[in-house]
Formats: structure tokens, C-alpha cells, sequence
């Protein structure tokens, strides 16, 4: 099982590295959640990933304003999508995580494959 | 611009049914500016195609769809069953003309023309009525703006600025009214408008323009 983590290098990036990575994990690394493009989250998919994870930063404490806000709109545009094609939308998931939130990383990783593994039985 | 939208995905697979091998071919004006069916939506667009299992699908964006002068690059067509355009639907059909051997279906709904009001807003400004008559409603179309069209507006159902036909509107005659009040133009009004020659808009049949210093 592959899971893709696309992580604000400001907030969930720094929860990320409070600890072990389940092996399932692949961590990309934004500069801000804004940078994170439908597009990135289909590919994701394209090649193989069960499941996409997009964490950035609590909406009013986005270094760039408006980033946080921008990759929550864009996971709702790319879960309908998927949605739309057939693929549970629940395979892709946007959560806020700041910088000291290692424990909730991990929680939020563990669900998913908890999640995905439960759908896959 | 020319606005449009995508089609719900469910339509384009509906369309697209037993097809195998398909481009996605994009437009770099206006759908790009509307974020319709530019580069980066056809790239979506293929994606999602792609994960909805069609085989193969390529993905091609041209400077302009409506422009014969653009459709060059487009020529190893040989590997694909059908042309899937995200263009307007102007674009679509100079496809078609040009590729009249290959299924050419439309991936947008092709909206209205009009401006981009705000991040992810545009709204609808021009009917293309062929007689523009801006220049006596203070720069705002009751064509395209009124929900009645009305020449001689407004109509009994104006009600606090907005529009009796939804309420999310504003009504184009009080905007027409406020604006020439500002600009101390109100005796505009006092001048009532005849009845529209209709016939330079679609009522006349299909439009062409000529221009002979421009065609050899
Ligand atoms: S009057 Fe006609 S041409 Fe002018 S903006 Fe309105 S619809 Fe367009
Ligand atoms: S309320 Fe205004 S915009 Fe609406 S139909 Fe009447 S005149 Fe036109």
C-alpha cells in the first residue's frame, strides 16, 4: 500500500519528522499548501498510490496568507473528480497540522491506512 | 472572453464510451483564462480519463482553437480514435471541419461572454447583439444584464437594486440609472428606445464579417 503526503515544509512537514514514517509513506515536501495542484493529487493516484494526504497549516496561520485555503479548495475540486470517475473520494484527504503536531501525523496517516485497508478487505 | 465550464466527468465518459484512444486538445486563450480548458485542465482532464480507465489518452494544447493558423501542430492524429476538445464551442467545430474523419466531442459547455469578476467568478456581460447601444446605458448592456433584456427598463419587479428574477442579480437598469445619475446624464432616459433591429443579431441567421482590405 502506497500513500502519498503532500506536507507544507512550515507546518505538517516539521509534525512529520517528530517521529518514525510508516513504511506505506511517501513524503513530499511544499513549499506552502498552495503550491499543491489538482493535477499533483491525480498523478498521485495515476501512479499507483491508494491514498493522498494533503496537510498544511490551520487556515488563519498560513505563512502565505492564503496557501492553507487554496490546497483545501483544491482537494475539494480533486475529490469530486474522483468522485465522478468512480474512486472513493475518501482516498484523498486534506487536514490542517502545524509544526507541533507530530502525535496528529500520525493519527491522521494511521486512519488512512486503517481506512483504506478496511475498504480493500 | 468566451466563458465556459467542463462538462460533469460522467457526460465526457458517456461520450467517450468504447473509445481507447483519445487527445484531449486544449486552447491557450480565452478557456485558459476562465480555467476551463487550458493546458493544465487538459492535463487534469487526462488524468482523470486515464484513471477512468481509457488506455491511452494525449493531451495537446494549441494557441488558439478558433484559428486555422493554430491547428498545425496537430497532425500525428493517426494514433487516436477520437479528438476530445476542452476549446469553446467554436473550438470544437473547427476541429471537426478540419479532422472530418474523426469523432470530435466536446469536453465544455460554452457559457456566455463576459469578465472574470474575482478569483473563480466571471459573470456574463455581452449578448453579441451585433448594434451595440453601450453608448447610451452608461456602459452597461441591458441585452446581456437585464434577465428581461429590456430597452426601456426597469421593469415593475426592481426591487432594492436587484433583480426580480433572482435575487443574486443585480438589476441591470438600476445599475444603467445609478451610473448616468453619477455622471450627471440622466436626460438620457428622457430619449425612449425604438424597438431593436433584431435581425443583426441571431434573428437575421448565422453572422459573417467581410473584410476586403484584410482577404486576397
Ligand atoms: S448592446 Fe449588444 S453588443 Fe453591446 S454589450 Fe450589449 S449585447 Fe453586446
Ligand atoms: S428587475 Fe431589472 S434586471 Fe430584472 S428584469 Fe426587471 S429591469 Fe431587468
Amino acid at each position: 500500500m502506497r500513500i502519498v503526503v503532500f506536507c507544507c515544509e512550515n507546518s505538517a512537514y516539521q509534525a512529520a519528522r517528530q517521529g518514525q514514517l510508516p513504511a506505506e509513506v511517501d513524503l513530499i515536501r511544499l513549499p506552502c499548501g498552495g503550491r499543491v495542484e489538482v493535477l499533483h493529487m491525480l498523478r498521485a493516484f495515476e501512479r499507483g498510490a491508494d491514498g493522498v494526504l494533503v496537510l498544511t497549516c490551520q487556515e488563519d496561520n498560513c505563512q502565505s496568507l492564503h496557501g492553507s485555503a487554496r490546497a483545501r479548495h483544491r482537494v475539494e475540486y480533486a475529490k469530486e473528480i474522483l468522485q465522478e470517475i468512480g474512486i472513493d473520494p475518501e482516498r484523498l484527504q486534506w487536514h490542517p497540522v502545524t509544526s507541533n503536531m507530530g502525535p496528529r501525523f500520525r493519527k491522521i496517516v494511521a486512519d488512512m491506512i486503517e481506512g483504506l485497508k478496511l475498504a480493500s478487505a | 472572453m468566451i466563458v465556459a465550464e467542463r462538462k460533469p466527468l460522467k457526460e465526457i465518459t458517456g461520450m467517450l464510451q468504447g473509445k481507447q484512444r483519445v487527445l484531449v486538445v486544449g486552447c491557450n486563450t480565452c478557456v485558459t483564462i476562465c480555467m476551463a480548458g487550458g493546458r493544465k485542465e487538459v492535463a487534469i482532464l487526462a488524468s482523470a480519463l486515464r484513471l477512468a480507465g481509457i488506455e491511452h489518452v494525449g493531451e495537446e494544447t494549441v494557441e488558439r482553437q478558433c484559428d486555422l493558423e493554430f491547428l498545425g501542430p496537430l497532425t500525428k492524429l493517426g494514433e487516436y480514435d477520437c479528438l476530445l476538445s476542452t476549446a469553446c464551442g467554436i473550438g470544437v467545430q473547427l476541429l471537426s471541419d478540419l479532422f472530418p474523419n474523426l469523432p470530435v466531442y466536446p469536453a465544455l459547455n460554452t457559457k456566455f461572454l463576459g469578465v472574470n469578476e474575482d478569483l473563480g467568478r466571471w459573470s456574463e456581460r455581452c449578448q453579441s447583439c451585433g448594434d451595440c447601444i453601450l453608448d447610451r446605458t452608461g456602459g452597461i448592456c441591458p441585452i446581456a444584464r437585464c434577465s428581461k433584456s429590456l430597452l426601456n427598463g426597469p421593469c415593475g419587479g426592481s426591487q432594492n437594486g436587484k433583480c426580480e428574477v433572482n435575487g443574486d442579480v443585480d438589476c441591470a437598469w438600476q445599475l444603467i440609472y445609478d451610473r448616468l445619475a453619477a455622471r450627471g446624464e440622466l436626460d438620457r432616459l428622457e430619449t425612449i428606445f425604438l424597438p431593436k433591429d433584431w435581425s443583426h443579431s441571431r434573428d437575421g441567421g448565422p453572422r459573417r464579417i467581410r473584410r476586403e482590405d484584410v482577404a486576397l
